[in-house]
Parts: structure tokens; sequence; C-alpha cells
């Protein structure tokens, strides 16, 4: 999550940026560049498309420099997530599945001490998350991002994600649900 | 506080003046801070009576917090010098 300071920093830089400072557009870069890397690439799976797209994303941040949003790094996180889904048009399926909540609490294991005990194993081994992980939509999977691995608020998330920000709560819950189920899952193998 | 978001489970309990469905729905606003102590209380006093709801709320938490440190984890990526260069000679060519 970014501190205060850090939030005034980006938009002094971007204040910068605004009157056409290279400078300060390369100090953007160097400052958020890896994270928008990771932040693709978690999108993405794939190296080469996260470059692309990130690229894509800061050539686009550069273009519109006069804008000086109030959340500045949720609009940079945006940017890079239209580009993402920009590039690759067409390969992005939008969520249609009924989100029926009740199966998805029980698949995650309310009420079921088997299940639970089988993720709170799983949660001590890294790969087992990594796994988890990987079985999620690209949808629940940039939320998680935005929420636990950026840290953003709930504001900042509808912000980047550009929905309301009841869809973000109600998304962002069940892209965590979604997540445990994935953890207590059984294995192809029906390792436990 | 009920929300067309509830979920209904089977076998719910009504403790303290909520329903499972309730507490479970309300599980990432707890967590992230997000409830006014009025609710937070009452979600608080269901789970210290529900047994079911106080083992799940754990798991839950538990398992998002596995979750923050694997993401953390994750490396970051040593090509900012490329992605820098790339970027300025796209800057350069749109002016």
């Amino acid at each position: 999550m970014q501190s205060e300071e850090q939030r005034i920093e980006d938009a002094r830089l971007l204040a910068r940026i605004a009157t056409g400072e290279r400078e300060a557009f390369t100090a953007l870069v160097r400052r958020h560049g890896a994270r928008f890397l990771r932040f693709a690439r978690h999108l993405t799976r794939d190296d080469a498309r996260a470059q692309d797209a990130v690229q894509e994303a800061l050539l686009a941040i550069w273009s519109h420099r006069g804008a000086l949003p109030e959340h500045a790094l949720a609009w940079m996180l945006s940017a890079v997530r239209h580009s993402v889904y920009r590039q690759y048009r067409g390969a992005r399926h939008a969520e249609r599945e009924a989100l029926d909540a009740a199966p998805l609490a029980c698949a995650a294991g309310f009420g079921d001490d088997a299940l639970q005990d089988r993720t709170l194993h799983r949660i001590e081994d890294r790969e087992r998350i990594v796994l988890g992980l990987r079985a999620l939509s690209e949808d629940d999977r940039e939320i998680l991002w935005l929420a636990d691995a950026e840290g953003l608020n709930i504001d900042e998330q509808a912000l980047a994600l550009g929905v309301e920000v009841g869809a973000a709560k109600s998304r962002l819950h069940r892209a965590r649900l979604r997540f445990i189920a994935a953890l207590a899952k059984e294995d192809a193998h029906g390792n436990g | 506080m009920a929300t067309d978001d509830d979920l209904h489970l089977p076998g719910e309990r009504n403790v303290a003046g909520l329903r499972c469905g309730e507490v479970l729905a309300q599980l990432s606003e707890y967590l992230d801070g997000r409830l006014d102590p009025l609710t937070r209380a009452s979600l608080e006093a269901h789970v210290k009576g529900c047994s079911v709801c106080e083992r799940f709320g754990g798991t839950f938490g538990r398992g998002i917090e596995a979750l923050r440190r694997s993401l953390a984890a994750e490396p970051s990526d040593s090509d900012v010098d490329a992605l820098l260069q790339r970027t300025l000679a796209g800057v350069d060519e749109k002016g």
C-alpha cells in the first residue's frame, strides 16, 4: 500500500510530466516500471506480452500527460490493464458465469472441517498458492492483485477496473472465495 | 445490514442478530477494515457464538494473508532499463 509521501511524490511527478518534462517521465518509469511489469505479467503470464503492454501503457500516460488524476497509481494501473486487454482484444472472455455464492462458500470449505484442514495445510506451500492463482480467471487474478498485492483501497480498485464501488466489493469477495476454493480443491490424483 | 449479495447457506444459524450468510458476505470488508464499528461489533459477536463461522473466518483470513505474502514475493523484473529505452524511443517518435 502506498504511503501519503509516495502519493504526493507521484502527483509531483505527474505535474512535471504534464509540462513535457522528460526527466520526470524517466523518473516515473524507474519508480513504477517494475510494478507495472509485475502486474502485466500477473495478468498475461507472458513476459513478452507484458513488456509490450506496459510500453504501450507508458506511452499512453505520456500522451495524456495533461491529466492529473486524484488517485495516480490506480489511474496508471488502469492504463496498464487497458493496454493488456486492448492488445489482445478477443483473447479475453468476459465473466458470464452465474455467481452463485452459496455453493462458492461451501466449495471454499464453509462447514467442512476436513476441507479447511487441507486448505490450512496447503497455504504453507507457496507452490500450492501459485497453482491456486493459476486456476483463477483473469478477472479474479486482476482484482486480487490490485487489492492484495498493490493494497489499493476499494475506491481505487473500482477506478482501476472502471466499475462501480459496489461491483468491485462483490468481485473482490468472490475472487477471494474462489481462491480459497481453488486451494481446497482436490487435485487430479486425489492428493491432500 | 442485509444486502442482495448475502449468502443463504444450508443449515445456517442466526447468532447475535446475524445469519451466517450475512457474516460470510462481509468477511472481505471485515478483513480490509471497511466495516463501521457497530457492524464490526455485530459480526464479532456472531463469530464468538458460532463455531462454524469462527472456523471459516480463521481459514479465510489465513488464506488471504498467505496470498498477500505470495504476491509480494513475486520477483521484480530486471528489464526496467530496456523498458525505459524502448518507451523513450516511442516518446521521441510521438514528440
